[in-house]
């Protein structure tokens, strides 16, 4: 009886899970502790302007995904 | 007269809400579950988008964030980023909910769980357990609506008449409309807010700082407070771990609710669409969280942070606005309880009672949104006119266990070897230690302690589910149809000796 957990069968798919934890990341513990400081850009904190980005560049990866067609 | 236009103004709104829910479902037969509960499964992906991301948006939105960045300033934006990456999980599991639901009738979660466990008392227990941090979100939310009416009334109306007028008011459309009132109220609520956040948030701004950019509100905080403009913030409790945990756990928690909404879409595609744009709607935070960044300096010695968006427009704003933010936060506070009350009614009838009492689908229907009376009446209103300190508490509770049911989901679309014994003890060693781990010994090591109960419970899920007996290879099928051969290919030769 094996016991196998499904995953990605295509490199589209592959690169789609790629595309996700590299978005998750850059919300999180590697990238957040490099922005932790006072600077402003366009006129607010730069954690505040890159929840932005981040608003904006995860609805573009699922775009992104969709169009390729990695994840069914 | 004047001062009670902002009252008249959030009435208003109410009065609109009512009209448009009750008349959502007209000439529809809502004795039927799947009508009532999931709109017969026929709305577009505006809708879904409306329905889903005012969901999502709390009263939180207008009282909880601005008092965050009142008190603590950027980790605040912890919860735009968990509901951006919210949207991931409703763009990838919806459309398979969906389909799933299609294909087998189930309409909730609970359901779902019990059909791939083949366990009616398990996806019972999950009903009832996930229910407790549901109700808790929809108490909260009643006890907001009822503040803002206290307030926009100045104190005419008490809270425990608040909370029985927006209780009343979500009844009269969701007992008469379901799924389809909660669809369209969103609709209209969700544009409510998106204009009234920027409207707000714009004002205060220009009333503060004589223009419309917000770098003169932050050059001042970086110049006088600059512990506000980094993590872990003013008040020192969120650094980096807790940051990234906190969303992580988040993202691990799939409410029934969404589950339901889901349910609601006319076609994968519609949800997938509606997903993909969602993170969009959660902008609507940024203005309400830079009102925040100036009631620092407005209200230094304001006791309640959370009610410091509320204070700034009565006190400064003109009336129209002032009673704009009161229907925009009535709005939030209704569109995200709405669909808790619906949930928890169409769950418990569906997936506790009917097994229970062996109701036939037409007696399970007709009970489905009776649920609502006596869940608004036994347990939401008591619960919050008394606004008991300990609410918060079984919040978090809540949230640690909906995010333990994650293993759950887990064994239904990635591990067809998944039991239900171990989907059971995982559930339990991960509830236990997110409960120790909440009160008990709060985060260790700023570690967010639901990631502990999850780190507990996949281990128990993944190594008790090894050791007892999986599902049948009927089940197993239906839900892994590329996956059934793999998982009994050593059993299969046995069975053929059996059968000579």
């Amino acid at each position: 009886m094996k016991a196998t957990f499904r995953l990605p069968n295509t490199g589209k798919g592959w690169i789609s899970l790629g595309l996700i934890i590299f978005v998750i990341l850059l919300g999180s513990w590697p990238v957040i502790p490099l922005l932790n400081n006072e600077t402003i850009i366009l006129g607010m904190p730069i954690l505040m302007t890159w929840s932005v980005i981040i608003i904006f560049l995860t609805t573009f990866i699922m775009w992104f995904i969709n169009k390729i067609g990695g994840i069914k | 007269m004047g001062i009670y236009i902002p009252f008249i103004i959030t009435v208003s709104y109410m009065v609109i809400a009512v009209i448009l829910g009750y008349s959502a479902g007209k000439g529809r037969n809502m004795d039927d579950a799947e009508e009532w509960g999931v709109g017969s499964r026929s709305m577009g992906p505006i809708m879904m988008y409306l329905l889903i991301g005012a969901g999502g948006v709390s009263a939180y939105t207008f009282m909880g964030s601005p008092g965050w960045a009142f008190s603590k300033g950027v980790p605040v934006l912890y919860v735009v980023i968990y509901l951006t990456y919210m949207a991931i999980v409703a763009w990838y599991f919806g459309p398979k909910v969906w389909e799933l639901g299609k294909k087998y009738n189930h309409v909730t979660q609970s359901a779902a769980i019990s059909d791939r466990y083949e366990s009616k008392q398990l996806g019972g227990l999950a009903s009832i357990v996930t229910s407790i941090g549901i109700l808790a979100y929809a108490i909260l939310q009643t006890t907001g609506a009822a503040y803002i009416l206290n307030v926009m009334s100045y104190g005419l109306i008490p809270t425990w008449v608040g909370v029985f007028i927006s209780l009343g008011v979500i009844s009269i459309y969701l007992y008469k409309s379901g799924l389809k009132a909660i669809g369209v109220t969103n609709a209209f609520q969700g544009g409510l807010m998106l204009v009234v956040s920027w409207f707000v948030g714009l004002w205060a701004t220009h009333q503060f700082t004589g223009g419309y950019s917000f770098r003169p509100i932050f050059e001042r905080v970086k110049a006088d407070i600059p512990e506000f403009m980094t993590l872990p913030g003013a008040l020192g409790d969120m650094n980096v771990t807790f940051w990234t945990t906190s969303i992580l756990i988040s993202i691990f928690s799939i409410w029934q609710t969404h589950w339901i909404q889901w349910m609601g879409a006319n076609s994968k595609k519609s949800i997938k669409r509606a997903a993909t744009l969602l993170p969009t709607f959660y902008i609507v935070l940024i203005p309400m969280i830079v009102v925040g960044f100036i009631g620092i300096f407005m209200y230094p010695n304001l006791a309640n942070p959370d009610t410091v968006a509320i204070q700034m427009a009565v006190d400064n704003m003109p009336v129209i606005v002032a009673g704009l933010l009161g229907a925009g936060t009535l709005a939030a506070a209704m569109s995200s309880s709405e669909p808790c009350i619906h949930a928890t009614a169409l769950s418990y009838s569906k997936d506790v009672l009917q097994p229970l009492l062996k109701w036939d689908d037409d007696t399970a229907g007709k009970w489905t949104r009776r649920l609502i009376f006596p869940i608004m009446v036994f347990i939401i209103a008591p619960i919050s006119i008394m606004e008991p300190a300990s609410l918060v508490y079984i919040l978090l509770i809540g949230y640690g266990f909906i995010g333990q049911a994650f293993p759950a989901i887990v064994g239904m679309f990635f591990w067809p070897r998944a039991t239900k014994q171990g989907t059971f003890w995982g559930l339990f060693g991960g509830f236990i230690v997110t409960v120790l781990f909440s009160f008990v010994y709060p985060h260790p090591l700023g570690v967010h302690a639901g990631i502990w109960g999850l780190l507990v419970n996949m281990s128990v899920f993944v190594t008790v589910s090894l050791m007892t007996k999986p599902a049948s290879r009927e089940t197993i099928e239906r839900f892994f149809p590329d996956m059934v051969d793999e998982l009994y290919e050593e059993d299969t030769p046995t069975n053929t000796i059996e059968a000579k």
